[in-house]
């Protein structure tokens, strides 16, 4: 169980890198990038270094979170979704949870800021277009993860 | 007539004229009445005996002595020594000072009266009953059950199946482990085959035996009856019987949320009933404890309760405790399951904002990450 979640969570990771990286690429075009593709995955690479850091942090927070709790068996499809919904609920709640969110959005910020000189470099981009390339997509994505946040503070 | 005849009749007559006038004799005096006092002997009581004589006769009648003797019924006091004479028409009481030594039954002791000069004597014998039947004592009225610290009305009976009367009849509880009021009831003067109650208000502090002594006195002779009433506690029939049902737990933040109803089933009343939770969950704000107040039988009331387990705990207890018309504390226990789909929501720190030190965190990667972007743009 352990070791498949592993597995899953190294090649989620090498998944992650592609997908930014060709998000990266796609975007970067409309800025007439003109670097290759593997240059712009290997300048993606260089901007995931801070999200070693960030989940460090972040295993130390889940941890604090899932501590203290305990999940109770459930059998029944009734009580799987039962059990569920009480967890989401209880994670939401979780004032340590928003801790873990502001802290990935400013190492996500961290990334960023090396991917916009990494698109600079890798692709041929202006500081302001390497900086679209990276803010539209990072950007959207940090708003994604601040909506809950918000709406909870 | 032949000279003898003749010889006897003058010596008769001669006789009578040397005898005198005619006096009364011992066949004139008779016993007129007799009594004891009680009436009824017990075994081993004691008591006088009356006896009263009359002298019908036209003379005075000389008596010696008046004795009594006799088994079963012995004579404790002396006899009269010298009685002297007794005139014509006169009664005179002679009294003795009993004790009842035999068994039961009807004894004669015998009473002599003594005649002067040789006139012989006079002996009736005087019946005296024994009866060693004591007063009967019961329980008439007490309640199903005996509880620590409940009062129950205990009702005793006291009969008198002796043919003579008691008097001084008093019921006395003695024991210890309870209180009793009153403290002694008193009955007094108990006719036969008469009957009395006395009401008696019990509260036991343990069980114990209670003995409901009867003293009564038969004549200056104190006598006792022992009625032992086992106090055994067990669970009253009528008391109220809180039911809780209908529940429904809620995780909460910090805890769970339990509301649900509590029903009297019993028979009487349940007063100032509250409704809170025990070991090993604890009771946390806003409802601590849940105040019903009276549930009076057959009445339903809605409780909530807020409380904080173990993450362990499957099953945490909820407890009623309520109080009956005498002001005794009971309490009730059921189990309520916190396990199975629900989980207890973690508590939020202080007033559900961040935490301290994770505000900490964020201002530090913050300052940090701040400091290596402005970094790296300063160096461009």
């Amino acid at each position: 169980m352990v070791a498949g979640v592993a597995v899953a969570a190294v090649i989620g990771g090498f998944l992650t890198w592609i997908v930014v990286g060709i998000v990266f690429y796609l975007i970067s075009m409309i800025f007439k990038g003109k670097g290759s593709l593997t240059r712009t995955l290997e300048f993606t690479g260089y901007g995931f270094l801070p999200q070693v850091f960030g989940s460090l942090i972040g295993v130390v927070l889940s941890y604090q979170i899932l501590s203290g709790i305990t999940v109770p068996a459930a059998t029944s499809p009734e009580e799987i979704v039962a059990v569920t919904e009480t967890l989401t609920e209880m994670l939401a709640a979780d004032p340590l949870t928003s801790v873990a969110t502001l802290v990935t959005v400013l190492f996500l910020l961290w990334s960023a800021n090396i991917w916009i000189f990494g698109m600079k470099y890798a692709r041929g981009l202006s500081t302001r277009n390497a900086a679209l390339t990276v803010g539209i997509p990072v950007g959207l994505y940090i708003i994604s993860l601040l909506i809950p946040l918000i709406g909870w503070l | 007539m032949k000279p003898l005849h003749l010889f006897i009749v003058a010596l008769l007559c001669a006789v009578a004229v040397v005898a005198g006038p005619a006096q009364a004799g011992p066949a004139d005096i008779t016993v007129t009445s007799s009594a004891t006092d009680p009436p009824v002997l017990m075994k081993g009581d004691t008591g006088t005996l009356t006896v009263t004589i009359q002298n019908n006769g036209a003379e005075s009648v000389a008596i010696k002595s008046a004795r009594l003797f006799g088994s079963g019924v012995v004579a404790l006091s002396d006899p009269y020594p010298s009685v002297g004479e007794i005139g014509a028409g006169n009664a005179k009481t002679f009294t003795f000072t009993v004790r009842a030594d035999g068994g039961e039954g009807t004894f004669y002791p015998v009473f002599v009266l003594d005649f002067r000069d040789g006139a012989g004597n006079l002996r009736y014998p005087v019946p005296v009953q024994v009866e060693d039947t004591p007063l009967s004592v019961s329980v008439v009225g007490k309640p199903d059950a005996f509880a620590e610290g409940r009062t129950a009305d205990i009702t005793v009976r006291v009969g008198n199946p002796r043919p003579n009367a008691a008097s001084g009849v008093q019921v006395i509880p003695q024991g210890t482990g309870f209180t009793a009021t009153p403290n002694g009831g008193f009955i007094g003067a108990l006719a036969a085959d008469g009957s009395a109650t006395v009401l008696f208000n019990l509260t036991p502090a343990a069980e114990t035996d209670v003995t409901f002594q009867v003293t009564w006195r038969n004549g200056i002779n104190t006598h006792t009856t022992d009625l032992v009433l086992p106090i055994a506690f067990g669970e009253d029939k009528r008391q109220a019987d809180p039911v809780v049902t209908n529940i429904e737990v809620t995780p909460v933040a910090g805890g769970y949320r339990v509301v649900g109803d509590v029903m009297n089933a019993g028979l009487e009343a349940a007063r100032s009933v509250l409704v809170t939770t025990g070991a090993p969950a604890t009771p946390t704000d806003p409802f601590r404890v849940y105040v019903v107040g009276t549930l009076d039988p057959d009445d339903i009331s809605s409780f909530e309760v807020t409380l904080r387990a173990d993450a362990n705990a499957t099953e945490v207890p909820v407890v009623v405790e309520y109080r009956d018309d005498d002001g005794n504390r009971y309490t009730t226990t059921t189990m309520v399951e916190v396990g199975g789909t629900t989980t207890p929501l973690k508590e939020q720190s202080g007033d559900g904002g961040l935490p301290v030190a994770g505000i900490i965190v964020v201002v530090l990667v913050a300052l940090g990450i701040g400091g290596a972007i402005y970094y790296s743009w300063r160096r461009t």
